[in-house]
């Protein structure tokens, strides 16, 4: 029964995520990341 | 008798992803192992917590667990999984949602880690920078521009930047889920070649064909002159995804799908050639751009991609970049010598360093003799090198089981087969017979170094068979206008050496140097003062879907359910007894078949 609701949940939060957001558009884009392995 | 405690021992881990689970071990800034997990489970890209890796890298250097300081992990589980579930990548709300979640959550090696190595802290890489380091510092360069692209990094397919001892810019980036490594993903399954990695099968089916469907292909995908791609349709890494996009495939080309079983016609052959060309166009343009970005001289091209010798000989034949280096281990079984790499720079400030690679042999040694060989040893005078530079010569197979094994995708002359580039059909009989492989497949011929410029179009060297070059053109047959078949095409004699020769008159070169392959140019010496000729086939000795063998045990098994000749092990030789029947043999390779 949890385990069905824990199911349902995420797949609530994946569809809304699905909705929040989109990729951006095509080609090369500028990388944000750090490149250092203490930095996120 | 008590052993100073070094101070740091870093243990990179890869294979987080689902594939290709891989160890490396840096000790004191000293590159000392690294090896495969698929090698000791013998399943073919094994992606499972590779703690077998881990403790041959730690038997290498006579360390146990507890000595770990630091664990580097290549990717972040995280990132990779939560840009999966959502199917949405690079947009500012998943990126911020995987910068707020911790980096350890996801890691599905976490657990089994901390229980292996209680001391060690634990690190964990953005997946391409581990590629960029261990290409990097692993290079002859002291400064160069990257281009590192693959099928998936976290949540990027491409990324690309400039890389110096002191300095590590990570500038542009492309999104994962409709990259140019999908792209020929998806098309290397629609063409029937279901198996994961299988990339490398069209790309040497590609020289049989002609580009002819370039411009349905396109209708898949917008690219720009900076080599910006994007598929029209978001794919994910499963099996259960890229056949999903089969029908979409055939709705916009016009081309059905080939299944594994079906013949192979020349649509379909003409469908990887045109694949292959578009994906060189891109890899040209991606450079183009770089170069006139960074304005840098040298060029490392790494990630699963840069798998692509043909693609690799190509771009350094260009002269985009004055330099090109293609990383031997830049594709995911070199992802966690990356990351202990990655660290090792960190820990050093920027001080200038680069691993000892010692040609790639960074495994162990193949361990004793199965008992069963004992009866089938073979007596002979002098050197092991002469005996069997005249056994080549003379047209027998031979299979080596030697020293250190070597990291990465190929065998480099530790665990090969060996044979004579000269013979007649002996493609065909290596492939069928011996590799029970398609019969299109051709093998890399290993040349000494010095004879390079001679028999290609380039001299340069290609110590870890990650360029294709051509052959001269006075060496080369005429051919005919039209060939009927693959198969006559095949076996048209198109030179001295056809069995190494492509039929576009490519090869895939190793280059040797003694300094580079000391055991392995000996071999070649000895062919060569017989015969005149400084190239042997050099082929992974394993067989359709298994690993390259790695113990002399295992060696032994695989000998004698092919049809190799002789096989060396250690420092003896050994004769096939050649008592399976055929069905046993077939019977043998079916624990195989479903990873071919």
């Amino acid at each position: 029964m949890v385990k069905t609701i824990r199911q349902v949940g995420l797949k609530i939060t994946v569809s809304l995520l699905k909705l929040l957001v989109r990729s951006p558009m095509t080609g090369w884009r500028r990388s944000p990341r750090s490149t250092t392995l203490k930095g996120r | 008798m008590s052993r100073i405690t070094p101070r740091s021992v870093v243990l990179g881990i890869g294979g987080l992803l689902g594939h290709d689970a891989n160890a490396a071990l840096v000790v004191d800034g000293r590159l000392i192992a690294s090896s495969q997990e698929e090698r000791h489970t013998r399943l073919k890209h094994d992606g499972a917590f590779p703690h077998r890796a881990i403790a041959e890298c730690l038997a290498l250097a006579g360390l146990t667990p507890h000595e770990v300081t630091d664990a580097v992990f290549a990717e972040k589980g995280l990132q990779s999984h939560l840009f999966d579930l959502t199917g949405r990548t690079g947009n500012v709300f998943t990126r911020a949602l995987g910068r707020v979640l911790p980096e350890g959550w996801g890691n599905l090696y976490g657990q089994q880690a901390r229980r292996l190595l209680p001391q060690a802290k634990f690190h964990h890489a953005w997946h391409h920078l581990s590629h960029v380091a261990g290409a990097f510092h692993t290079s002859p360069f002291e400064r160069a521009a990257f281009l590192c692209v693959d099928g998936k990094g976290e949540d990027y397919s491409a990324s690309a930047g400039v890389i110096d001892h002191g300095e590590l810019k990570l500038l542009w980036e492309q999104p994962y889920e409709n990259g140019l490594g999908m792209f020929y993903t998806v098309i290397t399954y629609f063409l029937g070649f279901v198996s994961f990695g299988s990339e490398y099968k069209v790309m040497g089916l590609a020289p049989y064909g002609e580009p002819r469907y370039v411009e349905e292909l396109s209708r898949l995908f917008t690219t720009d002159d900076r080599g910006g791609f994007r598929l029209h349709r978001e794919i994910r890494f499963t099996e259960q995804s890229i056949i999903a996009a089969f029908p979409w495939v055939t709705k916009l080309t016009g081309i059905a799908v080939r299944k594994k079983s079906d013949s192979l016609d020349q649509v379909h052959i003409d469908l990887a050639s045109s694949l292959q060309h578009i994906f060189e166009e891109e890899v040209f343009k991606m450079a183009r751009f770089l170069r006139t970005e960074t304005g840098e001289e040298n060029l490392l091209f790494c990630g699963g991609c840069a798998q692509n010798c043909v693609a690799a000989g190509k771009l350094r034949s260009k002269k985009i970049f004055t330099a090109v280096f293609n990383s031997p281990v830049g594709g995911d079984m070199g992802s966690g010598l990356g990351a202990s790499l990655l660290f090792e720079r960190e820990r050093r400030c920027g001080l200038p360093f680069k691993a000892d690679t010692r040609g790639f042999y960074l495994g162990g040694d193949p361990g004793p003799v199965p008992a069963g060989a004992r009866p089938w040893q073979m007596k002979f005078d002098g050197d092991v090198h002469a005996y069997i530079g005249k056994q080549l010569a003379i047209g027998k197979i031979v299979a080596v089981v030697r020293g250190g094994m070597e990291l990465g995708a190929r065998a480099l002359g530790a665990r090969s087969i060996f044979a004579d580039p000269r013979a007649p059909g002996m493609q065909s009989r290596l492939n069928l017979a011996v590799k029970f492989r398609e019969s299109f497949r051709p093998f890399a011929p290993a040349i000494l170094a010095e004879y390079t410029g001679e028999w290609f179009d380039s001299a340069d060297e290609s110590d870890y068979m990650n360029y294709t070059a051509y052959l001269r053109p006075e060496l080369r047959a005429s051919l005919p206008e039209k060939f009927s078949s693959l198969r006559e095409r095949l076996d048209f004699p198109r030179c001295s050496i056809p069995s190494v020769i492509h039929v576009d008159f490519s090869a895939r070169l190793q280059t040797i140097r003694p300094e580079v392959h000391p055991d392995f140019h000996k071999f070649v010496t000895a062919f060569h003062a017989l015969t005149g000729v400084p190239i042997l086939i050099n082929t992974s000795f394993n067989v359709a879907g298994q690993p390259i063998v790695r113990t002399a045990v295992e060696g032994w098994d695989c000998f004698v359910n092919t049809d190799i000749d002789l096989l060396v092990l250690n420092d003896e030789i050994f004769r096939n007894p050649f008592e399976k029947t055929r069905e046993e043999k077939l019977t043998w390779l079916k624990q195989f078949a479903k990873l071919a």
